[in-house]
């Protein structure tokens, strides 16, 4: 049943645009990559499997893993360009069909260049959940260089009682490498839908240079911004809270005022609204903000989905 | 005094009624994370509560809030209740946090009965969105009144601009005289938003205010407060 990409007979090696590494590419398309995945993900029984799939372009899969039992699929998206310059796409659909749940991570961070020929450069993730299913998305960063038209749109559709529990982490900028973002654009849209009623929006539209860049109410002229959500009522607002939510409670915000007191140049916050459990974080280092994400993962798995965590391998490495 | 004069006016006074800080809905009791900033330090003078104001007022109000009273404004018009509630869930639906959403229904839920005491006919509009948001019921009161969508917008910015000074002359050692001239100095901001406003695509709605979210959520867990949000 598992249909992955291992040809490389479609691919050509050039040298990429801006990185000057060589890479490859499609032959049939050398002046823009529009790279496509679909991949659906099924449950029968108690096995989950690897569905239909399908791809254009250099966007695949790694061979599922089952590193916690057969019923939760691990699974690496990988884009061997690793980044995207003008007029490139990446498009990514997931639709995890009843009952089944799978966990999904990259190994890289994505790489959005500086942009030179004026066309934008586009990631679309779309993730379809059907109820009783489950998704887990852990994409690293995206970095945007100076210089980026950056669209990044992400929207989840949620039906029944299916959940989506992911994080999007962006550097604005590279401030490990001294390359501010001071020219350029970024469009980043995160919307969720549960039986097609709203229940998540968030759109950033950032310019370079801008106030919302710089002001306190804004970025803060900090570099890295990461959310981080799932969609499930884990300290409902209109009911009492169990003593075991609330200890829960109790010690997340404890973690948390205890790190702000530590990384004072990071800032992270929490709020339950209604089915969506939100973080938001903003610092100066994808790996300090991802590291924020991944405790909070691992104090709040068993709750939200019902099992320990299991850290994917490749973070490891 | 011509007839038709007489009724410009008469929507003027509707304007200042709709938008008055005494109007019993009680928005005073919230500062949308401003409390927090003034707290926090993020804010700590009045240059700096100005240039918190202004971005959210720019980016809150003229990409997010004020867009969608628009779109609301002519659903009411066209009485197309399936725009209606899904702006009004869309709005929702980008209320950064907790704090912000349930200011958005309780405040507009007092709104939805202010409605109702002005004119029991109202009842069945009210009724339309089980949780409506201000933007959506200041809207239907703007079409009752037969404003501008322009003029009823500049209202709703006042109103905003207003209770946000107000809510940092409580916490801030900012004076009534200041915070009377920083109103002053932001009406041409006001009018620049209400006008921007109107080129906001769907696709491009939405305020990207991270430092106001953060404010927001830090401000839920704040020992003591005066503000509800």
């Amino acid at each position: 049943m598992i249909d992955v990409v291992t040809s490389e007979k479609d691919f050509q090696s050039v040298r990429h645009p801006i990185s000057g590494q060589f890479e490859s590419t499609p032959q049939y398309c050398e002046e823009q990559w529009h790279a496509k995945l679909f991949a659906e993900i099924k449950c029968s029984g108690n096995k989950a499997f690897l569905g239909k799939t399908d791809h254009y372009g250099p966007l695949r899969i790694q061979r599922p893993f089952f590193p916690e039992g057969r019923d939760c699929l691990h699974l690496y998206l990988l884009h061997p360009p690793g980044g995207l310059v003008g007029g490139d796409s990446l498009s990514i659909s997931f639709d995890v069909k009843e009952r089944s749940h799978c966990l999904v991570t990259t190994p890289s961070a994505g790489k959005i260049y500086r942009n030179i020929r004026g066309l934008p450069q586009v990631q679309n993730v779309g993730v379809n959940v059907h109820s009783g299913a489950k998704i887990e998305y852990f994409p690293q960063e995206n970095i945007i260089y100076d210089g980026a038209e950056a669209h990044i749109n992400t929207s989840v559709e949620l039906k029944g009682d299916g959940v989506f529990c992911g994080w999007e982490i962006t550097c604005i900028g590279r401030y490990e490498s001294s390359d501010p973002f001071v020219s350029g654009s970024l469009k980043q849209s995160f919307q969720v839908t549960r039986d097609g009623t709203p229940v998540f929006s968030d759109r950033l539209i950032l310019t370079a240079n801008s106030s919302l860049q710089s002001g306190v109410a804004g970025l803060q002229g900090k570099c890295v911004a990461g959310t981080f959500l799932i969609t499930t009522d884990l300290f409902p607002i209109d009911e009492a809270l169990s003593l075991e939510q609330k200890n829960l409670q109790k010690k997340i915000v404890g973690w948390q005022t205890e790190f702000m007191q530590r990384n004072p140049d990071t800032l992270i916050a929490m709020t339950q609204k209604p089915m969506v459990w939100i973080v938001r974080a903003l610092g100066n280092r994808a790996e300090k903000i991802r590291q924020v994400f991944e405790m909070l993962w691992a104090m709040i798995r068993p709750y939200a989905m019902g099992r320990p965590v299991c850290v994917p391998r490749i973070w490891c490495t | 005094m011509y007839s038709e004069e007489k009724s410009s006016l008469h929507r003027l006074l509707s304007l200042l009624h709709l938008s008055s800080s005494a109007l019993p809905v009680g928005s005073f009791a919230y500062s949308q994370g401003l409390e927090y900033a003034l707290d926090s330090g993020w804010c700590n003078n009045s240059s700096e509560v100005h240039d918190w104001i202004v971005m959210n007022l720019r980016f809150g109000l003229g990409h997010l809030d004020l867009p969608i009273y628009l779109r609301l404004f002519s659903a009411w018009k066209k009485k197309d209740l399936d725009s209606i509630k899904r702006w009004n869930a869309i709005l929702l639906s980008f209320r950064e946090t907790q704090e912000l959403y349930w200011e958005d229904v309780n405040v507009g839920s007092a709104y939805a009965r202010w409605h109702i005491g002005q004119d029991a006919e109202r009842k069945p509009d009210v009724a339309v969105c089980a949780l409506p948001t201000v933007v959506c019921m200041h809207a239907l009161g703007a079409v009752y009144s037969e404003l501008e969508p322009d003029w009823a917008m500049l209202g709703f910015i006042w109103s905003w601009c207003e209770n946000q000074i107000a809510c940092a002359s409580k916490v801030l050692p900012m004076g009534q005289t200041e915070g009377q001239r920083m109103l002053q100095t932001l009406i041409p901001i006001m009018i620049e938003v209400g006008e921007q406003s109107c080129d906001v695509d769907d696709d491009n709605i939405g305020s990207g205010l991270m430092g106001m979210a953060l404010a927001s959520a830090l401000h839920e867990q704040q020992y003591s407060r005066l503000f509800r949000s």
